[in-house]
């Protein structure tokens, strides 16, 4: 069942639009994430979706009921979100146990009722024996435990969620992120989550939105998105990637479209959902370091090159290739057994589908200018994903 | 909301300050003139006064960087002992009562029966007193012991945020000691001493209390009290406007200079960096500073209160100290058993505390909307908040009384004037403590406290108000200990029917019933104290707060000049 529908939202600050004719719907217990570079409106739409901002246009609905829109304003406490922010906004003044039993507190719930309630999601985030510390006397990860369990309390029809773990170090990170997976797939909560970082968002979402410069520029499941980036900028937005340039070499068909790559590679990639591509076409591709498979051969096969770069991890090795044809060295990722050292010939091979062509030139720095519609039939039915949002027409 | 704190504003200060100017262009005839502004040339009294009151300013200039130089050095780049006690008591001395303390003074350096004149007499055998309180020169000696924590602290606070690294690069490439404080030092705290001089300027070149007592005997008279004098019956309030308006320009620009020398940055008085900085050793140099800092807070504090309290004790002022002449209770009975006084405390505890409570409802309103809100207006609130600094209390009380005195307000001599003007004067401080408070307090904290489905009303109630208390409770206390004991605008105001405890204190002093004095002093002293331990356990109470809050608040107050410290 849809529950949040985003129709034409847009909110300025001063001249420049911050969220620009977002168009967006989560369905019931979806968790939704949105990504982008930090800048780029994702704050400012949680903010509205919350209350805290009017949007100057568009409407947002839950459950058929309008929150906002042509006046039309729901305060946020009568909108049953729940928010964690980025700072965590703890209240200082108040024991962990007064600040998660705020909400029922201010429900009027009977005395009980509010300890319950406070008790389980103190057991749900396992902070069960600090209810009477203050929030300066918790960890970073406590102090976030506690926001969680703060928002969870209220039984949200929408969680909310704000770069939660961007104050906590990389390790912690890790364990509260697969702490709110488990906890979203228990409660099963709504939940709209915002980050900059790719790894959260892949591993959160049921449903990721790219944002760039306000806009929506690609919805879709994860996977899809990081092996079908419709853009260059989406395709960087989610790990690191090369861009080529490439030649379409063949008519292509529903099955695949043949590519020539610089270095004589030539591969058949699956057909883009929103380019319409002939044979000679010019087009653009990403292909993960990891895609690239680098096999020691001779310097006259298609894809001959040499490793200019190998930087060892442990459990992987990160090499720089130069391939005769491009400018800027090849990214590549191996396994540390069995790798190749800098100024060795190798060859790089490419399976097809871990091809995907991009709508827009490596050098396009901004993606969803409209040179690029849905050609009319290429490729229809290719792609299960949803029209892409951040284009309203008008 | 905003038009609420623009109806407080107006009413609590836009309006009389308006009616000052405006009335300063009436004619006789009440049409408009500019011929009052001639009687500022042709006047001798108000030329005389204005002459007097730049002698007192510049006099108690110098003696503020006299003392308040010295000491801050000895504080901050010296080794010498109890430097914390030192700097401490400076900051005593700023929130003590001048008016109060030049009491003391005379009961010290009278030419008749100063104790301290009759003691020299009888040692040395002079015939005649050898100090006179009752001069221009006295007046000075006691403001500049008041006003000097007006150079002090701003002063120490830029010689404790001085790079060493700076001097030290100075002296590396073979500048002598005195080079480098004259070429790299100096410049560094020279914004800080400007501005500095430029508040005890202003202070002292307005200040009332202790011009009054002290200048009363010879006559001596400068703006405010010449302004009072013009008050009074019969009144000549177009003249009183006309010297007023100047003064308001003139202050006014000082001011932003000070501003502008400051540069926005709060002086922090408490938790510098010690031991970054080069520290001089003072060797056998230790005894004379401290003796120099001991005599500053002998005189400025132990000697004129602890005169008071001894004279609270005594029978009659004529005969010497000793049992036969000791009285416990005697004068605090007489005192005390007048209704009249009564009535006087009654009346300055309404009015400090509802001055109090009003400053913080406006200022709540003026942080909420300048943090909370995105107009472009929120600037114009940050200074307008600030402005009545720039109004000297005998001007702000001519305002109320050309405003509200006469119909359709018919407030002259009633409370309600008098609390009108505590509430408007108590302002900047109060916003300042207010406003920083709010600016530590994230919006999300209360963003929080909505989306869990309370109210605006009951977040402020619940989380906004609470995580204030700090700022709230240092700004109420200051407000409260200086309002209770207010004499600038109180003399311009009040009625006898409506007496507080400073205006009788002061006709008690002029009436020289100084036993009483004595004991009315130590009493108000005593009740600012217990306040202020009051409030300073209150504030020390609750857990969970991060107690860098409470810490930083008196940092704020000491960029504000103490019109009100009379
Ligand atoms: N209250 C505000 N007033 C003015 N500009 C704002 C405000 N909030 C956000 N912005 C601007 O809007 C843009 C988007 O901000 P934000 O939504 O916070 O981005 P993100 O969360 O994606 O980093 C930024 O350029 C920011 O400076
Ligand atoms: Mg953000």
């Amino acid at each position: 069942m849809t529950h949040l529908v985003l129709s034409g939202l847009t909110k300025s600050f001063g001249a420049a639009p911050v969220v620009d004719h977002v168009d967006l719907s989560i369905e019931e217990g979806e968790a939704v994430v949105l990504l982008g570079p930090s800048g780029c409106g994702k704050t400012t739409c949680l903010r509205m979706i919350a209350g805290f901002e009017r949007p100057d246009a568009g409407e947002i609905r839950l459950r058929d009921k309008v929150l906002a829109g042509p006046r039309m304003f729901v305060p946020p406490e009568r909108r049953q979100m729940s928010v964690v922010f980025q700072s965590y906004a703890l209240w200082p003044h108040l024991s962990v146990r007064e600040n998660v039993g705020y909400g029922p507190t201010t429900a009027k719930a009977s005395r009980a009722e509010v300890r319950r309630r406070t008790d389980e999601a103190l057991a749900m985030v396992q902070l069960d024996g600090l209810a009477d510390r203050y929030a300066h006397q918790l960890s970073g990860g406590q102090q976030q435990r506690v926001a969680l369990a703060r928002a969870l309390v209220n039984d949200p029809a929408l969680l909310l969620l704000d770069e939660p773990l961007s104050n906590l170090d990389t390790r912690l990170r890790e364990e509260m992120r697969s702490e709110i997976k488990r906890i979203h797939r228990s409660l099963g909560v709504t939940m709209v989550y915002v980050t900059h970082d790719q790894a959260e968002a892949l591993s959160l979402a049921d449903r990721l939105v790219v944002m760039h410069a306000g806009r929506v520029v690609q919805v879709g499941a994860p996977e899809e998105v990081y092996r079908r980036p419709r853009t260059s900028f989406v395709a960087r937005a989610l790990g690191a990637t090369n861009l080529l340039p490439a030649t379409v070499c063949g008519p292509p068909s529903p099955d695949g479209v043949p590519l020539r790559l610089p270095g004589g590679i030539t591969v058949t990639a699956p057909p883009p959902a929103d380019v319409a591509v002939q044979a000679g076409d010019e087009v653009a591709v990403s292909i993960r370091p990891v895609d690239l498979r680098l096999t020691s051969g001779t310097s006259s096969a298609a894809g001959a090159a040499r490793v200019s770069e190998a930087l060892f991890f442990g459990d992987h090795v990160q090499y720089a290739v130069d391939l005769p044809g491009l400018a800027e060295p090849l990214k590549a990722t191996g396994p540390s057994l069995g790798r190749f050292d800098v100024g060795q010939d190798v060859v790089i091979e490419v399976d097809g589908t871990a091809v995907a062509i991009v709508g827009d030139g490596p050098a396009a720095s901004v993606p969803g200018d409209d040179g690029h519609h849905p050609g009319p039939s290429a490729n229809a039915g290719a792609s299960p994903a949803p029209a892409p949002a951040g284009r309203s027409a008008a | 909301m905003r038009l609420v704190w623009v109806l407080a504003l107006l009413a609590l200060v836009g309006y009389p300050i308006a009616q000052v100017f405006g009335q300063s262009f009436v004619a006789d005839d009440g049409g408009l003139t500019l011929s009052n502004y001639a009687l500022l040339g042709t006047e001798p009294l108000l030329l005389e006064a204005i002459r007097n009151s730049l002698w007192i300013a510049c006099g108690t200039v110098l003696g503020s960087l006299l003392i308040g130089l010295p000491l801050a050095w000895f504080t901050v780049r010296t080794d010498m002992p109890m430097r914390r006690f030192f700097r401490g008591s400076a900051v005593l001395t700023f929130a003590a009562p001048s008016f109060i303390a030049a009491l003391g003074w005379v009961l010290l350096l009278g030419p008749r029966n100063g104790v301290l004149n009759t003691t020299l007499m009888s040692i040395f055998g002079l015939e005649e007193s050898p100090f006179d309180i009752f001069t221009p020169w006295g007046i000075i000696f006691v403001l500049s012991l008041f006003l000097y924590p007006l150079v002090f602290l701003p002063v120490s606070a830029a010689l404790e945020g001085i790079d060493p690294a700076l001097e030290q690069a100075a002296a590396s490439l073979g500048a002598s000691r005195w080079r480098v404080l004259r070429t790299v030092t100096f410049p560094v705290i020279a914004p800080a001493l400007i501005a500095g001089s430029i508040l005890v300027f202003v202070s002292s070149a307005i200040i009332f209390g202790p011009v009054a007592i002290l200048g009363a005997p010879t006559g001596f008279q400068t703006i405010p009290t010449v302004l009072l004098s013009l008050m009074q019956f019969p009144p000549r309030i177009e003249v009183a406007a006309v010297i007023s308006v100047p003064i308001l320009v003139i202050i006014a620009a000082l001011l932003l200079i000070q501003r502008k020398l400051v540069g926005g940055r709060k002086f922090t008085v408490i938790g510098g960096k010690p031991g970054r900085q080069d520290v001089t050793h003072l060797g056998a140099g230790r005894y004379p500073a401290v003796a120099f800092c001991v005599a500053v807070v002998v005189l400025s504090l132990v000697m004129p209160f602890g005169m008071l309290l001894v004279t609270s004790f005594r029978k009659a002022l004529g005969r010497p100290l000793g049992w036969d002449n000791f009285t416990l209770t005697g004068n605090y009975e007489e005192v005390f058993g007048r209704p009249l006084i009564a009535a006087a405390m009654g009346n300055s505890f309404a009015l400090a505390i509802g001055g109090t409570l009003l400053a913080l409802a406006v200022a709540l309103l003026a942080s909420w909307l300048v943090h909370r809100t995105k107009a472009r207006s929120n600037a114009v609130i940050v200074g307008a908040m600030a402005a009545p600094l720039a109004f000297p209390g005998a001007v702000l009380g001519i305002g109320l009384i050309i405003a509200y005195a006469a119909q359709p307000f018919g407030l002259g001599g009633t409370l309600t004037i008098l609390l009108i003007a505590y509430t408007g004067s108590a302002l900047p401080l109060t916003f300042a403590y207010v406003h920083a408070g709010m600016g530590q307090i994230g919006a999300e904290v209360e963003e929080a406290s909505r989306s869990l489905g309370a109210s605006w009303a009951r977040t402020w109630r619940r989380i906004t108000v609470p995580l204030l208390r700090p700022s709230l409770l240092a700004a109420g206390l200051l407000n409260f200990v200086l309002l209770f004991r207010e004499l600038e605008m109180s003399v311009f105001l009040y009625t006898g029917a409506n007496p507080t405890v400073a205006t009788v204190l002061y006709n008690l002093a002029s009436e020289s019933l100084y036993q009483r004095v004595g004991a009315l002093s130590v009493v108000i002293l005593l009740i600012n104290i217990v306040v202020t331990v009051v409030a300073m356990r209150l504030l020390d109470r609750k857990p969970g707060e991060s107690p860098r809050r409470s810490r930083r608040s008196p940092s704020v107050a000491l960029n504000t000049p103490p019109e009100e410290a009379a």
